[in-house]
């Protein structure tokens, strides 16, 4: 096996005039030095699964072709016996760079006379979207109060532990190419490397192992994962390589950034009675495979929980000269409810109402479900119930009067919430293609019982640690009627399992992936009992399944046992009924009718040091209703999961560059993922209420922690820094950030002085 | 510029209670050696900094970050990686503790949280507050179960360890 390593760009903006590989090349146990030059003329762009209307193209390569336009673009492959060796020689590589200005953020990319990116373009602009309904300016005229404001939302990432991982093996006999990935998306892998690499489909074999942790940085086609299949097909050689931290700092979508510029309208009761905003999103140096996907979603979600009748929002992509932005855990909800929900703060405030009692008078009551808002429909939901009861579980009037004391003693001590709602379930197909998204938005259940009477579930689907497996297989053990130890699920192999329309993203996996294996288990239980039916001489009615023994109701006397039945269907088919074929399996396919939404309130209760500008906990309740529970200990420890990412980013996490658009970040020295000590333990409780639109009730749950909580810590934050009349608009709130709210740090200091302080 | 190769070095040491002797590179890492020339995979590489701790092992019965040592530094050193942890097939009481409270989800930072938290457990004779089993485990990151099931794992195993303070796992 050949290691590869990566030579990367060191300009966020530059020419590649010329590489000289002949140094690195010549080193021995060097097999072999791949560029840009190396690939065909006619050698296609890296495919994008998200094709919005009207974006322009941004094509970018397995190898930087002439021109690089973020630190870290991929621009030389060595491959050689060891990463030691390959490492040696990428420090012989000579490449003949001629820098080009460079844009840093959005704003300067926006800016008259900004660099170009592209320069058949007239501006830097990727993409714009629009969205409106009722009128806004009639609302904005007539409202009792409006607050505008803007806010920064930092790029930050994903940043699973374990970094990406490539390991491809071309059999050049057969012409056949397997590739073993870290990846959410197996199957749009295949397609595109079929696309291209010019190898048909069927042979490529795409397998994602047990991945370290992904959380949308993997549901993304990577030019190293083409990159490393040229390599082992030039060497005929298997090619591995493993992603190191410092490569995943600039190599790895970026995700979140957005300035976003929002204005709220309300009466003097409290309703509000318009929305609107104007988002820029920092896509990085190019459109990555969900292309603006999460600005996109920020838009649309501008109402969030609210009956909001008049709304216009508009989102523009930008380009820059930084890392592709791409998925993160909520994609673009983060941001919007971070935007939605400091504006509803700001209307409690400028009305002196209690923010939970703003919330409350505006949240979509459960007899308006489905209910349309800006752009989706929401399924269902008691928001009422799930304010009252985070209210309750934290007893929010106890902080509220305990706060008062406490205040009195000279302590900063904040109460904050946000409401949130999360886009689950992510289909159907036509709406999404419709939308521009090539993949579809179902799954495909494959249950098959074995000749012992165990069943394994094929998914497409790829588990990255969410437990998603565990769900499966209870969903199938609970339709066969089978112990959950009679279940193997396989996952994420193109070859094996049957295609997952979209992926594993978007809280999708319960819910779509979930209710096709169902189905398919169901169809599976009929055929069993009918071969019983006929082994007993019962009827179909009369048979009933537990722990894997199916008997006569009334005579548990009279049975078969799975492994009967799995014998009968492989290996004795003449126990079967008349006519019947052999086999024991069935595929099925769910396509949900709409997409489904659970919702959550965040209530962060914290204290603030005035002296360093630390904030920490003294209390966190969360409560959330995803319809049915499959599992209440994975759905909870998802919550907690996604709540400490919520709060790193809320706190601790941010992808600095500089005004050239150099990377401040390489280390975990400089980008502070939260420990142990920072994550409060939450109260944590639910609200079930099955989605209408899922059998089983399910709606997803893996990005829920994420959505809520960095509003409500900075509602927390503000709250608690009332003394000083600060507002807060930027994240994260790093203890200099803080210290620039409460005044402590003056202007040059390296923090801007938050937008918004007064 | 030339690229020198390095001569190899000796190498004689205990791991999980087995004599090795290897000849490494002396700019081998200790993962490297664990991972990649022993087939020890359980170490993992999370950051090759020395913050996230994924890769921790026992050095001579103490935590240690594989990928801040060259192997040739652990000459004669006897270390203790995650596969040393269970003994004749059955988990050790933090192991089973971790599986029963859900304290992992993708699994990759666990082998370090293992290795900490074994030593951790060795050096309290009752059961830590939550607060110290925090302050213990601060140097692991995770980033996937927000650390509360780690921390009830962890002390869950020192409930059930109390009365034999010394024991030490194999």
């Amino acid at each position: 096996m050949l290691h590869a390593v990566f030579l990367r760009s060191p300009y966020p903006h530059a020419r590649i005039k010329a590489i000289d590989v002949s140094a690195a090349a010549a080193v021995p146990g060097v097999r072999l030095v791949l560029t840009g030059a190396d690939l065909p003329p006619d050698f296609p762009p890296q495919p994008l699964n998200h094709l919005f209307h009207g974006q322009r193209e941004t094509p970018y390569y397995a190898l930087a072709r002439d021109r690089v336009r973020y630190v870290g673009e991929p621009v030389a492959l060595v491959a050689a016996d060891s990463p030691y060796v390959g490492e040696d020689a990428r420090e012989l590589i000579e490449v003949e760079w001629e820098p080009l200005p460079a844009v840093a953020s959005a704003e300067a990319a926006l800016a008259e006379g900004a660099p170009l990116l592209y320069d058949d373009w007239p501006d830097n602009v990727a993409a714009t979207f629009e969205a409106e309904m009722g009128d806004v300016d009639a609302a904005l005229r007539e409202a009792d109060v409006v607050v505008t404001q803007r806010f920064d939302l930092s790029r930050i990432f994903a940043c699973p532990l374990e970094g990406r991982g490539v390991l491809a093996e071309w059999d050049t006999f057969r012409d056949e190419l397997t590739l073993w990935t870290s990846s959410q998306i197996p199957h749009i892998a295949r397609d595109f490397l079929s696309w291209v690499l010019g190898l048909p489909e069927p042979r490529i074999r795409v397998i994602v192992p047990r991945v370290g942790g992904g959380f949308g940085a993997k549901f993304h086609f990577y030019p190293e994962e083409v990159a490393v299949a040229l390599a082992a097909r030039e060497t005929g050689r298997p090619v591995r390589w493993v992603e190191d931290r410092a490569e995943s700092f600039l190599a790895t979508v970026h995700a979140r950034e957005q300035v976003i510029e929002a204005t709220m309208a309300a009466r003097a009761d409290g309703v509000i009675t318009g929305v609107k905003a104007e988002i820029l999103g920092d896509m990085g140096a190019a459109l990555h495979t969900v292309s603006y996907g999460p600005v996109w979603l920020t838009s649309v979600m501008m109402t969030n929980v609210y009956v909001i009748p008049n709304a216009r929002v508009r989102a523009r992509a930008v380009v820059t000269n930084k890392t592709p932005l791409g998925s993160f855990r909520g994609w673009g909800q983060p941001q919007a409810n971070f935007a939605v929900e400091r504006l509803v703060d700001q209307v409690a405030r400028r009305l002196g109402m209690d923010p939970a009692e703003v919330r409350r008078r505006n949240l979509i009551p459960p007899d308006r479900f489905p209910y349309k808002g800006l752009h989706h429909v929401f399924d269902s939901g008691r928001y009422e119930d799930c304010l009252d009861k985070a209210l309750e579980l934290v007893d929010y009037s106890g902080w509220r009067e305990r706060q008062q004391r406490m205040r009195e003693q000279g302590r900063l001590v904040g109460v904050g919430l946000s409401f949130y709602v999360e886009n689950t379930a992510l289909g159907p197909s036509r709406l999404l293609n419709q939308g521009g998204v090539l993949s579809g938005g179902y799954d495909i259940g494959h249950v098959r019982m074995e000749t012992n009477g165990e069943a394994t579930v094929f998914t497409g689907l790829c588990e990255m640690g969410q437990g998603f497996t565990n769900g499966l297989a209870q969903l199938c053990a609970d339709e066969l009627g089978v112990d959950l130890d009679q279940v193997t699920v396989v996952t994420g192999d193109t070859q094996l399992c049957p295609v997952t329309g979209y992926g594993t993203g978007a809280s999708r996996s319960a819910s779509v992936g979930g209710a096709a294996v169902a189905k398919a288990a169901r169809t599976v239980r009929r055929k069993v009992l009918e071969i019983a039916a006929h082994m007993l001489e019962a009827a179909v009615d009369d048979l009933e399944i537990e722990r894997g023994r199916i008997s006569v109701a009334g005579s548990p006397e009279r049975y078969v046992t799975m492994a009967d039945i799995g014998r009968a269907a492989y290996l004795r088919p003449a126990d079967l009924p008349e006519g019947m074929d052999p086999g024991l399996e069935a595929i099925e396919v769910f396509d949900p009718p709409q997409m489904a939404w659970p919702y959550g309130v965040n209530i962060a209760v914290v204290e603030i040091d005035p002296e360093t500008g630390l904030v920490s906990f003294l209390d966190y309740a969360y409560v959330h209703d995803t319809g049915t529970l499959l599992n209440p200990m994975i759905v909870e420890g998802q919550i907690h999961g996604g709540m400490a990412q919520g709060i790193g980013m809320a706190l601790y996490e941010q992808l600095a560059y500089d005004e050239d658009a150099q990377p401040r970040v390489g280390t975990f020295m400089d980008y502070l993922l939260p420990t142990a000590l920072e994550i409060p333990r939450p109260r944590l409780d639910h609200l079930v209420t099955p989605s209408p639109l899922i059998p089983g009730g399910m709606k997803g749950v893996g990005e829920a922690g994420t959505i809520g909580s960095p509003a409500a810590v900075a509602s927390a934050v503000e709250d608690a820094l009332r003394p000083f009349e600060a507002t807060v608009t930027r994240l994260p709130l790093t203890p200099e950030a803080v210290l620039g709210l409460i005044g402590k740090v003056g202007p040059g200091s390296p923090v801007p002085a938050a937008g918004g302080a007064r | 510029m030339t690229v020198r190769l390095a001569e190899s070095c000796s190498l004689r040491l205990r791991v999980n209670g087995e004599l090795v002797e290897r000849s490494v590179e002396p700019r081998r890492l200790l993962a490297d050696l664990l991972r990649e020339d022993l087939e020890l995979r359980g170490t993992h590489l999370g950051c090759e900094h020395g913050v996230c701790g994924a890769c921790t092992i026992l050095l001579n019965g103490e935590p240690a970050r594989s990928c801040l040592l060259f192997a040739v530094q652990c000459e004669g050193a006897e270390i203790t990686t995650v596969e040393g942890l269970a003994a004749n097939g059955r988990l050790s009481v933090l192991q089973e503790a971790f599986r029963e409270h859900h304290a992992l989800q993708c699994g990759f930072c666990t082998p370090g949280f293992l290795m900490t938290a074994t030593y951790v457990l060795a050096q309290f004779s009752g059961v830590p507050d939550e607060r110290q089993v925090r302050e213990a485990l601060a140097g692991n990151l995770c980033r996937c179960t927000g650390y509360h099931n780690i921390v009830d794992a962890v002390r869950a195993a020192a409930e059930r360890l109390h009365g034999t303070p010394t024991r030490k796992e194999a």
